[in-house]
């Protein structure tokens, strides 16, 4: 499973230039991490709460990244794995309420409802790969690798997920 | 990446598909607060000035080799793993660990607000999974054990690190596993202090997997298959010798990607033969180690309908007594947490409790019959108890650390337990909130959970 940071045995970066390297990933990649995310979980406070603790861990590697790396593959990763480990905290803290979605006005949150009940019918996977190759535009083998499948699953994954949404 | 989706909206798929990219698009990263990032950054490079402590399992630092493949990159880290045979078991690699008799683990603090959960294991020893302190390791999950009541902390960490919080289960001071998502399987005979490790079976995965042992030497783990298009997405596998060795049992019939779909599958034995899979939508129950499973019938609690298991949210056995959390409902309409209990290795149950799903509700399973419930909202933490399997409860107010909610439990008796309490705080509007994972300071209670102290 690939969840390693590319690491380089560089000296440590200046604190203004990690700051601004990691400022600079943040603002490039927020969207694609956190679109993973909510594909995964259908749940929007859920997909920005894994979204923040991805780059949180991107964060906590910092001496030991090389910034000069594309960082996403990573990240998506990383947000998969926060996905599933997400299920796993419901264990032992069930029923938590969530707030409603702050970042939409009125209108947008019933539409969001609307399409989440539409997308409720695609498995996780079948939602992560439309949203990674059909929304993010990641080439079936670019999000095979992220989501640790064959890009001939990625493909049929798309195939199901579209199907169902026709049906929807 | 064209971060756009699909301008042919001919068809429902490609309308729905790009309702779904335009709402999406909405959500807007919260500004990085410059004054946190550089704070952190400062400290870290001051520490870094400085000689750091040396700890064992963190020495052992992970080696990554970066594969970089047109603009992606794959990634793995190196480990010393045999891979098993083609045969239906998997063999031991022993890493070299210290033996018993290595000079012994330095003590370690214990984190403040970086705990992510705890186990009690007997009424001295526990185990903490925490944010590692070292600040070139901040954000980093290390496990850290107690032989005297959290007096004092020795790092345990398996020599591979996990990244993602792994399956850790003791069933005495000594004999414990810790299951990471990428596998191996990590097993101790001397409570953390040595590591021997297990790989997994080819094509299995510790992602989403249950593990459950009834004795240092007997135990059972229901495995993932790596890739969607095995013909068999579960597979049990039995241990007899403390997992040196994994024997293949079978295949375990689950409804479609259970892992992905909702909560992730739980095992729980009574005894070498009988035992239960709760997974999603179905549970299973076994009288002959897992080799035939018949589907269990969860009764409707009273004057309610026929109910819809989700999944599960806890799973515990002891002897023939099982406890099981339920979560009916979903996946629109939110869980209903209920407790069913079984008195003959979970071949019948019974309903014993129903929660509010408004409340965040967190359980103590002291044994079959004692069992434990905290709820904190803005107010006051509400404390139930029942020492019956749930026919009385009886309930009262708790009094935990200011400002904090509790977010996990585990109680070694109807009196001795551990909570994680977690600051009440939201992020502010706009702000960076990197620290945000549930993770919150260990206290200790020796009445119930009436009063708790916080463990410094």
């Amino acid at each position: 499973m690939p969840i390693g940071v590319p690491a380089v045995p560089a000296s440590v970066a200046s604190t203004e230039t990690l700051k601004r390297d990691f400022e600079g990933v943040y603002a490039e990649c927020w969207t694609p991490v956190f679109r993973l995310a909510l594909a995964w979980t259908n749940d929007w406070p859920a997909a920005e709460e894994i979204a923040q603790e991805s780059f949180a861990r991107l964060w906590a590697r910092r001496d030991s990244v090389d910034w000069s790396e594309p960082m996403l593959p990573w990240l998506l990763t990383t947000a998969r794995h926060l996905a599933t480990d997400r299920f796993r905290r419901l264990r032992r803290l069930i029923g938590q309420s969530r707030a409603i979605e702050a970042a939409l006005d009125l209108d947008q949150h019933a539409r969001w409802l609307d399409v989440r009940a539409a997308f409720a019918r695609l498995s996780p996977l079948e939602r992560a790969a439309l949203a990674l190759t059909a929304v993010s535009g990641l080439a079936s083998e670019e999000a095979a690798t992220t989501l640790g499948i064959t890009s001939a699953a990625v493909r049929s994954a798309v195939f199901r997920a579209r199907r169902k949404l026709e049906e929807a | 990446m064209n971060g756009q989706p699909t301008d042919d909206r001919g068809n429902n798929a490609d309308r729905r598909i790009g309702e779904w990219a335009d709402l999406s698009a909405m959500s807007r990263p919260p500004a990085a607060r410059p004054e946190v990032l550089r704070a952190r950054v400062e400290v870290a490079v001051a520490e870094q000035r400085q000689p750091r402590r040396s700890v064992p399992g963190l020495a052992m630092a992970l080696v990554v080799v970066v594969v970089v493949a047109g603009v992606g990159f794959a990634v793995s880290r190196q480990r010393s793993v045999v891979e098993p045979s083609a045969s239906a078991s998997a063999a031991a690699s022993e890493s070299e660990p210290p033996g018993p008799s290595a000079s012994p683990s330095p003590q370690v603090t214990l984190p403040g607000d970086d705990v992510l959960d705890i186990g009690r294991i007997d009424a001295r020893s526990g185990w903490a999974y925490v944010l590692s302190p070292e600040s070139s390791k901040l954000g980093v999950p290390i496990l850290l054990m107690t032989d005297d009541v959290g007096a004092t902390w020795r790092d345990a960490t398996p020599p591979q690190q996990a990244d993602f919080q792994p399956i850790i289960e003791f069933v005495d001071a000594d004999h414990g596993w810790v299951l990471d998502a990428d596998g191996p399987l990590w097993r101790t005979t001397d409570g953390g202090r040595s590591w021997q490790e297990t790989a997994l079976p080819t094509g299995r995965t510790g992602s989403s997997a249950a593990m459950s042992f009834v004795s240092a030497s007997t135990g059972y783990l229901l495995l993932s298959a790596n890739s969607d298009k095995d013909p068999e997405p579960w597979v049990l596998y039995r241990t007899e010798d403390g997992g040196a060795s994994l024997q293949r049992v079978g295949a375990v019939t689950l409804p479609d990607e259970p892992a992905l779909s909702g909560p992730l599958p739980m095992v729980a034995f009574s005894d070498p033969s009988s035992g239960v899979v709760a997974g999603w939508k179905v549970v299973l129950q076994t009288d002959d180690g897992g080799a035939h499973w018949s589907t269990v019938s969860l009764p409707a609690t009273k004057g309610s309908a026929a109910p819809r298991y989700a999944g599960v949210s806890l799973l515990r056995a002891f002897g023939p007594q099982l406890v099981l959390l339920a979560l009916i409902g979903g996946p629109t309409t939110p869980y209903e947490p209920t407790a069913y209990v079984s008195a003959d290795a979970g071949r019948t149950w019974r309903p014993a409790y129903a929660w509010s799903a408004e409340s965040a509700t967190v359980w103590a399973i002291v044994d079959g019959q004692t069992w434990l419930d905290f709820t904190t909202a803005a107010g006051p933490m509400y404390m139930e108890a029942t020492s019956d399997a749930g026919d009385k409860w009886t309930t009262s107010t708790g009094a935990g650390p200011a400002d904090r909610h509790i977010m996990a439990v585990s109680f070694v008796s109807s009196t001795d337990g551990w909570a994680i309490f977690q600051v009440d705080s939201t992020c502010p509007a706009g702000a960076f909130c990197a620290m945000q994972l549930p993770a919150g300071q260990l206290a200790e209670t020796h009445d119930g959970g009436v009063t708790w102290q916080l463990v410094p």
